[in-house]
């Protein structure tokens, strides 16, 4: 994991930037100095982190990253929770304090803060490895320019986080849709509906299951 | 200028053992009753279905503000501090100890008799059963005798725990729900369950915890609830040992509380009810107030879980409702002339081995669809986390005692807490596991499957004692029913008066504990009146 760790330094110099509208840093996504460097780059005091990520580019990302049975619809609701996501996003917030082994804890930094750098090095890449912008790779390409990141971002990664952490974009958004509840449905072809309040004997004896591929509209 | 606040009893602690006692004080008598509680108060079902979501989707606390920073003791289990206490977002489990427990000396030849026996105790068991609206059923081994059947229905066996349970029976394990104080039905003016599957934040109000206690006792205007108030000492008139008061802070304004009562009942748990009587040393006390027998703080217990993760040879669909859960009790009796081993054993959801990953097993990454066939292939079979809590015999220095490094931001020392198995459990430790293994092997052999893991806990669980109940004033510090032997107007309540901690969750029987002791308490002051 790479950044995004809430320090007291970090979170600091965050809400002291955030707060005075004073720009710690520039965007220099090429050459960022470490981690402190690369969130504050992109710390804005009006605009959530995350909340100017063009839509477009990533529907694409969803498309090399998600399922394939993903109908177009279901992508797009992938990413739309996404955003919405980040946008409800509250850095420092109070976590639980655990049972057992008990601490507090606040939430870490907008997992966001770094997605700027994410695509502006995904960007060079593409035109470093293939000559070719970014939005004009096919799907094997990107889905192997993808990897390459991912493997570089996360490189003891196995299992996804429970929700997006700062990782990178990519593995932020495939840990979005596959810790859903849909991912999840989608896994067991059943309505499992994962944290749904449902009614006491609802699905006592049997789950429903979920439309196939195939059958679902577009 | 110091607020002083007066009534006849003063309850000390807002978690489910002062909201039992106030509930049954009120209703039983017509003494005005307090309850002083250091942290905040959150009446805020309408907030929860929100607060829920924001801990499922970033992790947040689904109980904001519910902690104080500055009461950080050492070896504690939970930092709730809040008018409803832990049991705010308790997972509502309720299994009763068994009648063994309160006699294991004297069935077993190891551990401590209880002053008190089953039959003392089972009606506050009833009683703590009908307050808190358990659902639950007798299981096929049956249980000890009960005085009045479940308040509720059980909970429908969901697909997943029939598969479990029906595993389990090929192994010749019968496994039932365990009970649980859920409603399956409007009760007490709450909710039917609705099975969100979050219980530690229900958001429908079907759990019970004491906050709806406190709530209706607060709207009858039964009680005078004081919150964010920290109860620093006791103080004792030196003539008569009685407790004349409790000094207190308001944690917001720094000012000065008083509470004056002619009876006092400790009500703050495991922890902070030791912990204040230490606190209250002074001359005369010098070892802390109702600590004569040198034992306060002393013989502090719980069970220590031992848990396996075992694919099952059957499909799991996890998500249904993990908080529903299936138990036995099968091993909290003793076959005749076997070493002391007793336990229970529950069965929960388990998506272990079984969540979506980036990487396989070879380290290869994995994107797009190759993530959900790998996810897909690994849930095949189910898991199942199959889970003993057995009892450990507490040492007479398994205690509290004032941390002489920490403080709290009122200069008072923090409780640090050690608990140390007795030598008799600590020689009976290898068996005991090695007894638990074989049963984790004996479900795999005979139900199919295959043993993943298998774990012992980093603590003991639903912790108590500190303030041991007993029938000599030089081996305990409060009498059967709770009084301290050395403060006749001071009693403790729930959880720090347990002898020994029994073999599986202990929320039910400091309930009906607490329950006992308020009919005592009642007693008594109407004999003085």
């Amino acid at each position: 994991m790479r950044r995004n760790k809430l320090t007291r330094r970090s979170f600091v110099v965050a809400a002291v930037s955030s707060a005075t509208g004073i720009a710690t840093g520039t965007p220099q996504v090429n050459s960022v100095a470490g981690p402190l460097a690369k969130s504050v780059s992109v710390l804005s005091p009006q605009v959530s982190p995350g909340s100017d990520l063009d839509r477009e580019l990533l529907e694409r990302l969803a498309g090399a990253l998600l399922p394939a049975e993903l109908t177009a619809g279901e992508r797009s609701g992938v990413i739309e929770s996404f955003l919405r996501w980040h946008r409800d996003y509250h850095p420092d917030a109070e976590m639980d304090a655990g049972y057992g082994f008990t601490r507090l804890r606040r939430t870490a930094l907008h997992p966001a803060l770094g997605y700027a750098d994410d695509i502006a090095n995904l960007r060079a890449a593409a035109g470093a490895r293939f000559g070719a912008r970014l939005e004009d790779l096919d799907a094997g390409d990107l889905r192997q320019l993808l990897a390459e990141v991912i493997e570089q971002a996360a490189p003891d990664m196995q299992r996804l986080p429970a929700r997006p952490d700062g990782t990178h974009l990519a593995v932020d958004l495939l840990a979005h849709y596959y810790r859903s509840s849909e991912a999840t449905d989608r896994c067991y072809g059943m309505a499992i509906r994962r944290e749904t309040c449902r009614g006491l004997f609802t699905d006592v004896e049997a789950l429903a299951p979920i439309q196939p591929p195939g059958e679902r509209a577009e | 200028m110091t607020r002083s606040v007066q009534s006849d009893v003063c309850i000390i602690g807002g978690g489910i053992t002062g909201a039992m006692m106030a509930a049954r004080l009120t209703e039983t008598t017509d003494l005005s009753v307090t309850v002083v509680e250091a942290g905040s108060t959150f009446f805020d079902l309408a907030d929860r279905f929100a607060h829920r979501q924001r801990s499922l989707d970033y992790g947040e606390n689904a109980w904001p503000g519910d902690t104080i920073a500055d009461q950080a003791a050492e070896g504690i289990i939970s930092r709730t501090m809040a008018l409803g206490g832990s049991a705010l977002h308790w997972g509502g489990t309720v299994p009763r100890f068994s009648r063994e427990d309160f006699r294991i000396r004297s069935l077993y030849g190891v551990g401590f008799d209880w002053p008190i026996q089953w039959e003392d105790i089972e009606p506050f068991y009833c009683e703590g059963e009908r307050r808190m609206g358990v659902a639950g059923e007798v299981g096929p081994v049956g249980e000890d005798p009960r005085s009045d059947p479940y308040p509720m229905d059980p909970h429908p066996m969901n697909p997943n725990l029939r598969a479990y349970r029906d595993w389990a029976a090929r192994a010749g394990i019968p496994f039932w729900n365990t009970p649980s104080a859920k409603n399956t039905r409007v009760y007490d003016g709450r909710s039917i369950c609705q099975r969100c599957d979050t219980c530690t934040i229900c958001p429908t109000g079907a759990k019970y915890s004491p906050d709806f206690t406190f709530q209706q006792l607060l709207e009858r205007g039964a009680i005078e609830v004081v919150d964010r108030t920290l109860v620093r000492r006791l103080q004792v008139d030196p003539g008569s040992a009685k407790v004349v008061r409790a000094l207190a802070v308001h944690r917001d304004s720094a000012k000065p509380v008083q509470f004056e009562a002619s009876t006092f009942v400790l009500a703050a748990g495991y922890a902070w009810s030791s912990h204040l009587l230490l606190l209250s040393a002074a001359p005369g006390y010098p070892d802390g107030l109702a600590n004569s027998s040198g034992l306060l703080g002393r013989y502090m217990g719980g069970h220590r879980p031992v848990s396996a993760m075992i694919e099952v040879p059957v499909k799991i669909y996890p998500g249904i409702n993990g908080y529903n859960t299936l138990v036995t009790r099968k091993f909290m009796r003793l076959s005749e002339g076997s070493p002391y081993v007793r336990h229970d054993l529950r069965i929960f959801e388990s998506t272990y081995g079984r969540q979506p990953r980036l990487r396989d097993d070879a380290g290869n990454l994995l994107l797009g669809d190759a993530i959900l066939q790998d996810w897909r292939s690994r849930t095949e079979r189910g898991c199942a986390r199959v889970r003993a809590y057995y009892d450990v015999i507490p040492s007479r220095d398994s205690r509290l005692t004032l941390d002489p490094d920490r403080t709290n931001d009122w200069g008072d020392p923090l409780p640090r807490i050690e608990m140390l198995d007795h030598d008799e459990s600590l020689a009976l430790r290898d068996h005991t596991h090695a007894k638990i293994h074989a049963i984790f092997e004996q479900l795999v052999r005979r139900g199919g499957g295959r043993l993943l893991t298998t774990g012992t806990g980093g603590y003991l669980d639903h912790p108590c004692g500190g303030c041991r109940m007993g029938e000599d004033p030089s081996s305990s510090v409060v009498n059967p029913a709770g009084r301290t032997w050395d403060h006749d107007n001071l009693w403790i309540a729930g959880a720090p008066t347990c002898v020994s901690p029994g073999c599986t969750n202990g929320t039910n029987t400091f309930v009906a504990l607490t329950l006992r002791t308020a009919a005592a308490i009642a007693g008594d002051l109407s004999t003085a009146a």
